[in-house]
Order: structure tokens, then sequence, then C-alpha cells
């Protein structure tokens, strides 16, 4: 009974019970009443007919005493007054009925014929009364009393059904009456479970239940709105924190992973989706290497074993991501296990976006290690390079080249048409030397207009062929610039690299050298470093000369030499020589400029060397005014950064001043690369100095640039034509055809012509028959010390 | 209490006695007995039955006394009557010849084969200074100033009672033996 009224609702349980209560009442009411009213009843019954009877008898001592039947039969004829009453008889002592009696329409035997000790008693209806007649203490008789009482049984049931449904009634009644207040306990209830339910769908806390009355349900309703004002706050509270932790989490600058033992994705912040290119939901069950670099695979898989291995530490590494539109970037991963068990291990992920601090690191190491006009491998790069391999071919013995590769006249465009045009020349060669070394080889700027390649596994002849192919490419190379073309040569020294060879610093050098002879060889040339060469071996290194001229400066290392120039004519003339300058080692050997005068120009103390040149010429001049009055014109060689140098100028003036020269003795010579290169530069001096009554004289005409046009305005007085058209005039008809042509030009601008280089009669002569007006060369007259002019 | 339990004991054992004799004495004589005998039966019952519904003044005798006075017309059919008690005083009985010796008796019984002149005036003189219930045979007796008297009416034995006679006597009787009984008035000569 108690668990079918469990399910169902207050309202239909309270009805229940009401029901329930009402019903069984009634049954035990109904019970109760039938048993009790017919227990009352039989016994009242009993109780009257019994007294009845006890009355009979008491009547009836005399009658059976005097054996008078009639009196006897009188006494029960009184019972006919009962209704209930069907028949009776007294019975004598000898239990033989003594006389009998019965109701008119009792059709039964009125008693039974002997009477044998039987009680009072009730069979169903019936009941049956015997009682004793006793007379002192004697027994006379008995009375026997037969009663139906159906019909009284009838009756009392008729009203005990009467009084039942009376009951019946007032329960129904009750019951109707009553179950309207109900509502009272269930309206409050049904009111508070709507409330709960609205709160429980639609999670608004600021909902309040509605208090009716003042009883336990109202304090319920007052409990439950306090309840979910806590939770209202609770909840709002927890919303911001959450919110404040999701924000904190979404909106992280950094992308964090749960990941499962596999490596797929559990969960991924907003940014972190957002950085691959997908939603949080998109990547969740992927896998986390669908994302790695294919090149970062390995490391990749390599970290979540790492991290499996040693669960408690933080590890941490760089790789590339893919996102999905290909793009890949940088991350540094921290990774780390979450102890969720000991066999299964999921991991918490954290990856920073590091693709700027890369890029930028790996720009800085590119710029580090390369050129930025050219994009070649820079000086630094190319010397790291070549000192492993130097030290691979120590050990293995296997040979290798080192090509140093110097421009001829790039300093020429430099000059005329800007850095820019310089830069550009730079670059496109940079592109055509790369083309054509092989793969493998290292190809670096070096400096300015030099560039250096490695030539790996590769000897001295194969060096020299591929060195050929170089010079050759760059020789084919024309260079277009505004609305000019430039050709440029180039001068290769190549170096051995084998088991034999000293350090890399060495090598380099050996190159250099090479390279310096190739350039003093003529240019465009290749030359082979070889240790036996001695030419090569007393000039070696460029470099060692810079601290050599300073030195040189600094303690008059230098002497002048002079070389005669002579008139072809056979006019007499004064004295005409080139001024010269030789270096004194400390074992007293002479050296020659070519060895130092690269390393002057390059490390800017050519202008230092220039105005040591005329110092001490002029101080020797005045030393020796005889010779100064018999001296006819005396040439000091200029480098073409003294044109622009802004002291120069005015250090030539106090010099003259100093020592009393006469400016008409002295003629400067530039060359033709330097009076282009700065022209505007180079026309003012040779303008200002002209002024004073100086010469000027263009040095190694013709084996520059092709340059008459800038001849008509360059304010010079002698034109010297190269000795690299002059030595040959004798057998080469183009060198001879150069020559008479420059002659005939300069003649024709009013200049006069020297020609260098002669070194024999018939140089001279045919000169002579071309109409150049001075000669100069080892045919002539050697370059001797100044004293030795005398 | 156990004295008076072991005496009802007695007592009971004595009525079913009397009622197995009275039994036994009804048994023969539905079979054998003469009518007369039968008669005398129930007038002995009677007799005793009396002692039930009339009550005697208190006096000092040990014993209840049932005096039959003249010849005995009941033999030894009434001896049985001596086992019992009236008021616990044995039943005594006492055949009487001369109506001067009926003064300690309760009840006389005056026989009716003597002639009523002898001895009736004693007796009524006796028990009218005695108080002694009188009983004896015809209506003349009560008529005459006797108390009871059986009288036959449709073959039964009845009663007739001079009401007047014993209410003076002393003697008081129980309206239930009025109820079976005819009642002389009397003539009131008072």
């Amino acid at each position: 009974m108690t668990r079918l009224l469990q399910n169902f609702s207050i309202k239909n349980k309270l009805i229940s019970i009401l029901l329930f209560s009402s019903i069984f009442g009634l049954v035990i009411a109904a019970l109760l009443l039938l048993f009790f009213e017919v227990s009352t009843f039989k016994q009242k019954t009993r109780e009257d007919l019994s007294t009845m009877a006890e009355l009979i008898a008491n009547r009836s001592t005399a009658a059976l005493s005097f054996n008078d039947t009639g009196l006897a039969k009188e006494n029960l004829s009184s019972l006919n007054q009962l209704a209930t009453v069907q028949s009776a008889c007294i019975y004598d002592v000898e239990g033989q009925v003594f006389t009998s009696f019965k109701v008119q329409n009792y059709q039964g035997v009125s008693c039974p014929d002997k009477y044998s000790g039987q009680t009072t008693s009730f069979e169903r209806t019936f009941l049956y009364v015997y009682k004793s007649i006793v007379l002192d203490e004697e027994i006379l008789g008995t009375v026997y009393i037969y009663a139906n009482l159906e019909g009284s049984f009838l009756r009392k049931l008729q009203s005990i059904v009467l009084l039942f449904a009376v009951l019946f009634v007032a329960t129904v009644l009750t019951f109707i009456l009553t179950t309207p207040l109900i509502r009272v306990i269930t309206t409050p209830l049904n009111k508070l479970l709507k409330t709960v339910n609205d709160i429980a769908n639609e999670k608004d806390y600021s909902q309040r239940a509605l208090k009716l009355h003042d009883d336990e349900l109202g304090e319920l309703v007052d409990a439950f709105n306090e309840m979910i004002e806590t939770v209202e706050k609770q909840n709002s509270a927890l919303t911001l924190a959450k919110n404040h932790y999701l924000a904190l989490y979404d909106d992280n600058p950094t992308m964090v992973f749960h990941l499962s033992a596999g490596g797929s994705i559990v969960s991924v912040n907003r940014f972190g989706a957002k950085q691959l290119g997908l939603t949080s939901e998109e990547l969740c069950n992927r896998s986390i290497f669908d994302f790695v670099h294919i090149d970062d695979q390995v490391a990749a898989k390599m970290l979540f074993d790492l991290c499996i291995a040693s669960p408690h530490k933080v590890h941490k590494l760089e790789l590339r991501k893919v996102c999905r539109d290909g793009r890949v970037i940088w991350v540094r991963e921290t990774i780390r296990t979450i102890n969720n068990n000991e066999e299964d291990y999921n991991f918490l992920l954290v990856c920073e976006d590091v693709t700027e601090t890369r890029l930028l690191s790996e720009k800085i190491v590119y710029q580090a290690s390369h050129d930025a006009l050219t994009g070649l491998a820079n000086r630094s790069e190319f010397d790291g390079v070549l000192q492993q391999i130097v030290r691979e071919s120590a050990e293995n013995g296997l040979e290798h080249a080192l090509c140093y590769l110097d421009l001829d006249q790039f300093k020429v465009v430099n000059d005329t048409s800007g850095h820019m045009a310089g830069d550009e020349l730079l670059r496109q060669l940079g592109d055509v030397l790369r083309s054509h070394i092989r793969k493998g080889d290292v190809l670096a700027r070096l400096g300015g207009d030099e560039f250096g390649v490695l030539m790996r596994k590769c000897t001295l002849d194969e060096a020299r062929r591929a060195s050929e192919k170089l010079r050759n490419v760059i020789r084919d190379f024309q260079f277009a610039w505004e609305d000019r073309s430039f050709s440029v040569g180039v001068s290769i020294g190549i170096a051995s690299i084998n088991s034999c060879t000293g350090n890399a610093v060495e090598i380099l050098k050996e190159a250099d050298a090479a390279c310096y002879v190739a350039k003093e060889n003529g240019r465009n040339r290749v030359h082979v470093y070889r240790p036996d060469d001695e030419e090569l071996a007393s000039r070696q290194g460029e470099m060692r000369w810079v601290e050599k001229i300073q030195h040189g400066l600094d303690n008059d290392l230098f002497v002048l030499y002079g070389q005669l120039i002579v008139p072809i004519s056979e006019e007499k003339e004064g004295m005409h020589f080139e001024t010269l300058i030789r270096f004194l080692d400390e074992k007293g050997n002479t050296i020659p400029p070519g060895a130092f005068l690269p390393a002057a120009e390059r490390y800017n103390l050519a202008t230092l060397l220039d105005k040591w040149v005329i110092k001490h010429l002029f101080e020797w001049l005045e030393a020796h005014p005889d010779f100064l009055v018999e001296l006819d014109v005396c040439s000091v060689n200029l480098s073409g950064l003294s044109l622009s140098d802004e002291s120069m100028l005015s250090f030539i003036t106090e010099t003259f001043d100093r020592h009393s020269i006469p400016t008409a003795k002295i003629c400067f010579e530039i060359t033709e690369t330097a009076a282009i290169g700065s022209l505007n530069n180079a026309t003012k001096f040779i303008q200002h100095l002209r002024g004073m009554g100086c010469f000027f004289s263009l040095d190694d005409f013709g084996s520059g640039l092709s340059s008459f046009a800038y001849l008509k305005n360059l304010p010079v007085d002698y034109l010297k034509i190269d000795g690299l058209f002059v030595k040959d005039i004798v057998h080469d008809q183009v060198d001879l055809a150069m020559v008479r042509s420059i002659n005939q030009v300069g003649h024709v601008m009013g200049k006069k012509t020297i020609a260098e280089f002669v070194e024999n009669k018939h140089i001279f002569e045919l000169l002579n028959e071309l109409g150049v007006d001075y000669a100069q060369g080892y045919g002539i007259a050697k370059p001797v010390p100044l004293d030795e002019l005398l | 209490m156990n004295k008076y339990s072991s005496h009802k004991k007695r007592n009971n054992l004595l009525l079913s006695g009397i009622v197995i004799s009275l039994g036994l004495f009804v048994f023969s004589q539905s079979f054998a007995e003469e009518p007369s005998r039968i008669e005398y039966k129930i007038k002995a019952g009677y007799l005793y039955n009396f002692t039930k519904f009339i009550t005697w003044p208190k006096n000092e005798s040990e014993t209840f006394n049932l005096c039959i006075l003249g010849e005995d017309p009941f033999g030894s059919i009434i001896n049985p009557i001596e086992k019992r008690t009236v008021k616990n005083k044995p039943i005594r009985l006492y055949r009487l010849q001369v109506a001067d010796e009926v003064k300690h008796c309760h009840i006389v019984y005056l026989s009716p084969l003597f002639p009523e002149n002898i001895y009736l005036p004693g007796v009524l003189t006796v028990s009218s200074r005695i108080p002694a219930l009188t009983v004896s045979e015809s209506k003349q007796f009560t008529e005459a100033g006797g108390m009871i008297a059986f009288f036959q009416r449709d073959g039964r034995v009845k009663l007739h009672i001079n009401l007047e006679v014993l209410r003076r006597s002393g003697l008081e009787i129980s309206a239930k033996l009025l109820e079976v009984a005819e009642i002389y008035e009397g003539e009131s000569n008072d």
C-alpha cells in the first residue's frame, strides 16, 4: 500500500489517505456496529427470554407440585405477548412434557418429546431457552421456550444498514467537503514546484517562490528562496570567475592544448585554434601531429616519449607547425604530463608563437653570414668554411682550391656612374658567378670588388680551368646602366688546399698574392700560387703592407727614384723625369710600388704616400738648387683618392711655398680611371694647380675605358700612352694603330704625348715615326735613385 | 464450609434416592398397581409438597411431624417420606388413633376410613389451638372447618382449601398453592 502510494502526487496521496481512512473507518464501524448490535441483541433477547422462563418457572412450581397443567398452560400462554416466541413447554421432573404451548401460526412441533439436559442456546436465528423449575433446591421440571428471531434480526439488520448508510453519507460528505482543503497544501507546493522547475529549466536564479501561508510550507519557501539567493550569488560569482578564467584560457596569446596519451586533441583554447586556422570544435579528436611540420615529426614524437619517460618534468622544444592554410609557424612547445593515473597519461601542451623571433634570429644569422648586397656568403662565413675545409683536408688529405677574384676596372663603374651602379654591377656579377659554380662550392664576397670561391675536391688544374671559365664569363658580361654599357675583367688568384698547406689565413694570403700577380701581369687573367714563386713571395699579401706602409711612412723607409723621360725628336730639352717610389725592406731590398700601392689604395694610405712623395721630392729639389735650375719638369704621381682629398690642395700649396719650388717645374700625373672616376673633383683640382702654373699629365691612357670623350674636358698637358700598347707596337698592328690614333688625338687637342714601356731602339724609332713627343722606359733609362740623376 | 457442603451433598444424595424410589414407584404403579394405590401415592407426594408452600411458626420440635390420624390408607407407600426433611428437620410419621395426640403434629391427616364425627371435632379443636395443617378427603372436611381437602376431578386429585381457617391457624400459605386449589370462602358467620 505505501509502495503504491510512493509515486502518487501529493494531492493524490492526500486524497488516497483520506479515502483510505474513510473506507477503513467505515468498514471498521460497520463491522463493530454489526458485531455489537447483534451480540447485544442476542444477549438481550436471551436475557429477556431467560427472565421470562424464570418467571414462568417460578410461577409453575405449584402447578407442577400439584399436577395442575391448566395453570401451567395458563402461565405459558402469557408468552403469547412476545412476537418472537413460537412455542414453549414445561417438562416435569422426569423430562416428560407437562404442558405445551405454541403460537397460532406456528406450524412445527411445539417442543421436543423429552427433555434430556439441554441448555439455552442459539441456533442461527433460533433461540432455545431452557430453565429449570426449582423449589426449595429441588428440581421440579424445566421450562422450554423456542423463539424465532429471524424477523427481529432482519429489523436489527435494517436498522444497522440504515445507520451504516447514514455513516456512509456522512463520510462521503466529509470527504467531499475535505477534498478541496487539500489545496491548502497542494497549491503552495505546486507553486513552489513550478518555481523550482522554472529555475531549473531557465537557469534563471533571479526568480523567487511566492510565500502563501505562514506554515511549514511558508518556511520551506523562505528557506528555498534563501537558498536560491545563495545559489544566485554563488552562481554569478562562479560565472564571473569562469568567464575570467575562460578569457584567461581562450584569449591567452599562447596555444594551450590538452592532449590524450596518443596525441589526439582533447581540448584547445580559442587562440590556439585560431592560430591553426580552425575552430576548437574542429580540432577536437584530431592528432596534434597532423599539424607538426614533416621535418619536425620525429622530434615531436621523441618529445612525447621523453615526456612519458620522465612524467613530472617540463620539456621544451622549438618546432614548426603547419596551419590549415599551409602557413608554417615556429612555436616553442612546453609540455608536461597531467597526472590522471599511472598508465594513461594526458599532456598539457603550451605553444608560444616564436615565428617572428625565429625569423629575426634567422635573419640575423643570415645577415651575419651573408653579404647584404649580393646575398652571397660574407667574409666571416667564408673564413669559417675555409677553416673547416682546411681542417678536414689536414685529416683526410683531400685537395681543394681557393680562388681569389678581384674585379678589374670596377672602380671605373663606381666612379663614373655612382655607387648605385657599382652595387648593381656587383649584385648582377654575384648572380652570374653563382650560376657558374658547382653545387657544393662556396662563393663569397670578400671585400668591395673581391670575391672568393672555395672549390671542393678540386685539383689545381681543375681550379684553373674553372677559373678561366669564370674569367670568360665575367669578361663577356655586359653591364648596362642608364644609357651606358660597361664590361669588366677579373683577376683570379688560385691557392691549393691540401694536407701540406698552412692555415686558412696563409692560404687566403697565397690566393690574394696570386691574384695580385695576375693583376700585375696585366689584369684579366688567372694566376696559380706556387710556393716557389719568387716574385709572388716578395709581395705576398697585400694586408701585410698596410702595417709596413704605416711603419715606412713613420720611419721614412721609402726612397724616391726617378726615371728619365726623353724627347723623341732630337731637340735638346732640360731634365725631364717621373718620380717613382720604392720601399726599402729590413733586408735592404728595394720593393717596387706594385707590391704596396694596391694595399695603399685599398686602405686609404695612398694620399699619405702621395704627400710623403711630394714632401720628400720638394725637399730634395730644394737641397739641390743646381739640379733644379737644370730641371725642365718633374712629374709626380697622384692617386685617385688624392684628387678628392680636401687637404691635398692646401698641402701642395704650402709645400710649394715652404720649399720655394717653382710650380712650373712640377707635373702631376693622374691615371685616366682616377680622373674620370671623380671627374668634377679632378677637373677642379687640375684647374686649381694649373692656375698656379703646374702641369698635368694623364697616365696609362688607353688601357682604361673609351675615354676620348672625357679627354676634351680634362685640361691636361701630357698624355701618357699605356705601355701595354706601346711595348708591342713593333709586332702588333692593332697596338700600333691605337698608339697612332691616341697620339693623333692628343696632338689635335694640343697635348704632348709620352709613350711608356719603350724597351728598345725599334720601339723608339717607330714612335719617332709616329710623331710621339716623349719616350719613357727601360730601353731609355731604368728608374734610379734621385741622387743618381745628378 | 466443608461441613456445609458435605451436608448439602448428603441432602442431594437423599433427594436422588427419593426421586429414584419415586420413579420406581411410578413405574410399578403403571403396570401392576391398583388405582387407589396410585391415588395415595400422589396424595403422599402432595402431603410432602404442602411443606413447601406453607410456612409453620417456629417451635422447639426437632422433627417435622406428619401425623396420620385414624386408619392408615397409605400403608407403606408413605414411609419413604421419613427420609425427607422440612427446613432441615427430619420428617417423622406418626400413626395416631386418638385426636388428643395430635398436639405435636405439624400436619394432621385425617383418615377418610373413619367417620367424620368421631375425630373431627377433636381434631378441629386441637388444631385450632396448635399450628397444624389439617388435611383430609372430601370437601365436607374443609367446609366443616378443615384446612385442605383432596378431591377428585376429571380423574385428577385436586385441592380444596378453606382459606379462612388457614389464616386463622397462624400458618402462612403461598399464593401459588392457592392458584392450584379450589378456595372455600365459607359462610361469613363472623
